[in-house]
C-alpha cells in the first residue's frame, strides 16, 4: 500500500493551494516555524542540559522542567500548526524528499519520549531520577530533538 | 560612494566562491547556524521570559544567566561564526537586500541592550533580582531582547528567501 494519495490529498489540499498562491505566505509560515523552533529546542536544551548536570544544577529537575513545560507546549504547538501547512503546501515534494521520512520518525520518538518518559520523569525528585538515568534521558531526548531539526533543515537541501 | 564593490568583492573572494559553489558546505554551513540559533536564542528567550516574570520567578535572573552564559555565548559564537562565512560567500546578494539590513539593525539593538544591561542594571543585579517583581527596566530590558531577537530571526528567514 502506498501512502502517495495521503500526501495528494494535502497537495491540492484548499490550504495547500493557497500557500502556494501566495508569495510571501510559505516564508511568514517558516518564520513561525523557526520561532516555535527557538521556543521548543530552548526550552527542551534547559531541561536536558540540567538532567546531564551540566546546567541549572542550583535548582531541581522538577522545578526547571515544570516552569519550561508551557513553553515546550507553545512551541509544540507553533510548530505542528505551521508544519502542517508548510506541509500541505508541498506535499508531493515531501513524499519524494529523501530527508523527510527520517524528519517524521525523530518527530514521532521525540513526541512519545516527551509526553511519556520525559515528562514522568523529570516530576520525580532529584534522587529518584538518578544521574545515570538522567544522563541517558537528557542525551535521548536532545538527539531526538536535534534530530528533527537537522533533518529538517536537510529536506531544503536533498 | 556606495560599499558595493566592498561587497561584490568580498563575495567573489576565492572563499566566498567555493561556499557558494560547493554542494555540501553551503548546507552544512546553514545547518550549524540554525543549531546555534536554537541554542543560543533558546536560551535568551528563557532568561527573557525570567526577566518579564514568566517562568522561575522563584529563582533568581542572576542565577540564571550565570548558570546558561556558557552555553548561550557557545551558541551564539556558532551562529556568528557561521552566519560570516554564509555572509562572505553571498555579501553581494545581502548588500541589496532590505531584509539583511533590517537584520543587521536588529542585531545592533540585540548587542546594544545587552550591552546596556550589563553595563548599568546588570551590576547591581544581587542587590534588586530577589524581588518578586523586577525594576521596571529590567523587564523593558527582556522585552526589547525578545523583540530584536525575533525581528533577526524573522529577517533572517526574509533574507534566505530573496524578498523585500
Amino acid at each position: 500500500m502506498s501512502l502517495l494519495p495521503f500526501f495528494q490529498w494535502w497537495d491540492t489540499s484548499w490550504l495547500g493551494e493557497a500557500i502556494r498562491a501566495s508569495t510571501w505566505a510559505f516564508a511568514l509560515i517558516e518564520c513561525f516555524h523557526l520561532i516555535g523552533m527557538v521556543c521548543l529546542l530552548g526550552s527542551v536544551v534547559v531541561i536536558d542540559l540540567r538532567l546531564l548536570g551540566l546546567g541549572m544544577r542550583h535548582q531541581p529537575v522538577a522545578r526547571v522542567a515544570s516552569a519550561l513545560e508551557p513553553v515546550t507546549l507553545v512551541g509544540l504547538g507553533t510548530m505542528v500548526l505551521s508544519g502542517v501547512m508548510l506541509f500541505s503546501s508541498e506535499a508531493i515534494k515531501c513524499y519524494q524528499n529523501a530527508a523527510f521520512p527520517w524528519k517524521m520518525l525523530f518527530l514521532l520518538l521525540g513526541l512519545i519520549t516527551w509526553f511519556t518518559v520525559h515528562r514522568h520523569i523529570t516530576r520525580l525528585e532529584d534522587d529518584r531520577i538518578g544521574p545515570i538515568r538522567g544522563k541517558l534521558l537528557g542525551s535521548l531526548s536532545l538527539i531526538l530533538w536535534f534530530g528533527v531539526a537537522l533533518a529538517g533543515r536537510a529536506i531544503a537541501f536533498v | 560612494m556606495t560599499l558595493l564593490p566592498v561587497f561584490e568583492w568580498i563575495q567573489n573572494s576565492a572563499v566566498g566562491t567555493s561556499i557558494r559553489e560547493s554542494l555540501f558546505v553551503f548546507p552544512l554551513i546553514e545547518t550549524v547556524h540554525v543549531v546555534g540559533l536554537a541554542i543560543s536564542v533558546g536560551l535568551i528567550l528563557v532568561t527573557d521570559l525570567r526577566l518579564i516574570g514568566v517562568v522561575l520567578t522563584s529563582d533568581r535572573p542572576s542565577d540564571i544567566m550565570r548558570q546558561l552564559r556558557a552555553w548561550m555565548i557557545g551558541g551564539f559564537v556558532l551562529m556568528f561564526l557561521s552566519g560570516g562565512l554564509l555572509f562572505w560567500s553571498e555579501a553581494a546578494k545581502c548588500y541589496n537586500s532590505t531584509a539583511f539590513r533590517l537584520k543587521m539593525i536588529f542585531l545592533l539593538f540585540c548587542g546594544l541592550n545587552a550591552l546596556l544591561f550589563e553595563t548599568t542594571l546588570g551590576k547591581s543585579i544581587g542587590v534588586w533580582d530577589d524581588r518578586i517583581v523586577l525594576p521596571q527596566r529590567a523587564r523593558w530590558a527582556g522585552w526589547l531582547s525578545l523583540i530584536c531577537w525575533t525581528g533577526v530571526v524573522v529577517c533572517g528567514r526574509w533574507t534566505a528567501y530573496g524578498l523585500n
